[in-house]
């Protein structure tokens, strides 16, 4: 299912998941083309057949050898002229490697000089030989490379696209006006009646827009400053909606040091409230717990309000909240919801230990 | 006496208003002071306030479905989102507040109030218009797992697969199946984002990485994070393919 872990890590970007297929091809192919020469031409000294073989190997592989060359810098392209020049220059070359090598007769450069010489009869067959070689390498590798290109390309950019939309949210969530004037209404009716109240409102204020902004300059946080974060919010809401929401929030101190991308947690926390609490006629409880689980970090987010009706309105956020997951952690990160009992929603957020996160 | 009736899901805005209404208002009596939609009904009913501000979104009944039924009752809504259409509460209430509200603006309104009464507002309308955007397509399926309930979003789905008695929902990750058939879920789910590609499939069109044909001419569908292959058969072919 993960396409980047059966990949073998040692080739490098732009070839194809079965590229180690080709070299056995063209030598397959090679043998083949060598013995049909052989049994066009027959009868023929064992030692001359011997030739044919290795020179139509050496010729093969060049022919190989020359288009991995060309196909280096053109970025997995391999237009038609490359396949030209693969081929002439691979025979060309092949057939004179060998007989520098092994001293086989240059069959290749006999025949150019030569065409109407007693071996240029068995030139037609190695060149066919190698010409579907040729078109074997051409056809094989432009199919795979552009295809693995493609998805490499859409996969980029999606990864992306979920990068600006979370930046976007980033920025939203720092000047979400509802939530800001809201808060600032109540602080507004507390504070002739009741300055105590009002001071620790605006402290919970303060601290969630300190932890908001500076987010936009570090793109991680940890548990614990997420907590801080999802504390005052939760901590605003409860002051907003009076005795109809209660709320806790339990963590392991080890766990608070642990890093976590900002915006997954939140706006669990900020949906349990607004789609669970809120529209709850007497109210409810949201729990946040963090704990480590065979590695994992876990995050449970559980409420007591109205629940997810069939028709509830899914959302933005969770979109959003699914689609970083997915660029952050690939399958490993996962978001699920289960039904509370009697009443409201539990939304587990699971993320992998570090060790696991994908590199994009 | 001008009787009042408050209704806010924050307790501390409406004891707020209740108090700042007494100070610029010589008459004023409250009422009634209520945090969900439910118990304004009632108690809007069972006073008959000359007054009632509401708020546009509190639990049980929005502001708008209260005022629907606040009969003889002047309605003034007190919101703080100021997108929920304010040209469209000038038409329809005696006045509208956007929170945080000042004490000229509350004066303000007070003053609009003492005038001679308008004719009552037609809410219909009004209620219809936003009632028209809440979508009725299915957004959650409820699976049972064991014990607990396991809550699907249907975005999360990449295709339904009818079975003989449940139908089986694919995630990334997981199979479930649930008992709704593959007919009801095709008339409840939001078209934009699901299609019929066979007698038995419905596919989330926002999974599908890409549409080809096999060597036997059929049109298969490849997902985006899964390795299943989806055959479409020729009677939804062409539908399919205006998407």
């Amino acid at each position: 299912m993960n396409r980047s872990a059966t990949r073998l890590p040692i080739l490098p970007q732009g070839w194809r998941q079965n590229e180690w297929r080709v070299p056995f091809m063209v030598l397959l192919i090679c043998v083949v083309a060598a013995a049909l020469n052989v049994a066009f031409s027959w009868p023929m000294p064992g030692r001359v057949i011997g030739d044919v073989f290795a020179s139509t190997l050496f010729c093969g592989f060049s022919i190989y050898g020359v288009a991995m060359l060309i196909r280096l810098p053109m970025h997995g392209r391999f237009p038609a002229w490359a396949v030209l020049i693969a081929i002439l220059g691979g025979n060309v070359l092949g057939s004179r490697l060998a007989n520098l090598t092994l001293g086989t007769p240059d069959y290749i450069g006999m025949s150019l000089r030569n065409p109407g010489g007693m071996r240029g009869a068995l030139i037609a067959p190695v060149a066919i030989g190698i010409l579907v070689t040729a078109f074997f390498l051409y056809f094989s590798h432009t199919q795979g490379v552009k295809e693995e290109l493609e998805r490499q390309r859409r996969r980029a950019a999606e990864a992306r696209q979920a990068e600006t939309q979370a930046h976007l949210a980033l920025l939203q969530a720092q000047i979400e006006p509802h939530f800001l004037f809201n808060t600032l209404a109540n602080i507004h009716s507390l504070i002739k009646e009741d300055p105590g109240a009002a001071s620790v409102v605006l402290e919970q204020l303060n601290t969630y827009l300190r932890t908001s902004l500076r987010r936009t300059r570090e793109p991680t946080s940890t548990v614990g400053e997420e907590l801080e974060l999802v504390e005052a919010l939760l901590g605003i809401a409860a002051m907003r909606l009076g005795r109809r929401l209660e709320y806790s929030i339990a963590a392991e101190p080890e766990v608070r040091a642990a890093p976590l991308p900002p915006l997954l947690l939140q706006p669990l926390v900020e949906n349990a409230v607004r789609h669970g609490i809120e529209p709850a006629v007497g109210g409810g409880r949201i729990s946040v717990e963090v704990i480590r689980r065979n590695g994992d970090l876990e995050m449970i987010v559980t409420d007591t309000g109205v629940g997810l009706d069939v028709n509830a309105p899914g959302g933005v956020g969770l979109s959003n909240i699914r689609a970083r997951l997915e660029s952050l952690y690939g399958v490993a990160g996962k978001l699920e919801f289960y039904a509370n009992a009697p009443r409201g929603v539990v939304a587990k957020l699971i993320l992998p230990s570090p060790a696991s996160r994908v590199t994009l | 006496m001008s009787t009042v009736l408050i209704a806010d899901d924050e307790p501390q805005l409406a004891q707020d208003l209740a108090r700042r209404l007494q100070r610029c208002w010589n008459d004023v009596e409250v009422v009634a002071v209520v945090d969900n939609g439910l118990d304004a009904v009632s108690e809007l009913t069972r006073l008959k306030p000359a007054y009632a501000f509401l708020d546009i979104r509190m639990p049980g009944l929005n502001g708008l479905e209260v005022a629907a039924a606040a009969d003889g009752t002047r309605v003034v809504f007190v919101t703080a989102y100021e997108e929920y259409a304010v040209a469209a509460f000038e038409a329809s209430a005696a006045d509208y507040l956007v929170k945080p509200v000042s004490d000229a603006r509350l004066a303000q309104c007070v003053a609009r109030l003492q005038q001679a009464a308008v004719a009552a507002p037609d809410l219909t309308a009004l209620l219809q218009r936003l009632q028209q955007h809440r979508p009725a397509h299915l957004s959650w399926l409820h699976v049972g797992a064991g014990n607990t309930t396991r809550v699907l979003a249907v975005e999360e789905v990449l295709y339904f697969q009818a079975g003989d008695k449940y139908t089986e929902v694919v995630t990334p990750n997981e199979r479930h199946v649930i008992r709704m058939s593959l007919k009801e879920l095709g008339q409840r789910l939001d078209p934009e984002h699901f299609a019929q590609i066979h007698r038995g499939t419905i596919v989330n069109l926002r999974a599908i990485e890409r549409l080809d044909r096999d060597m036997l001419g059929r049109s298969l569908i490849h997902l985006k994070s899964h390795t299943d292959v989806l055959t479409v058969s020729r009677a939804y072919l062409g539908r399919f393919r205006q998407m």
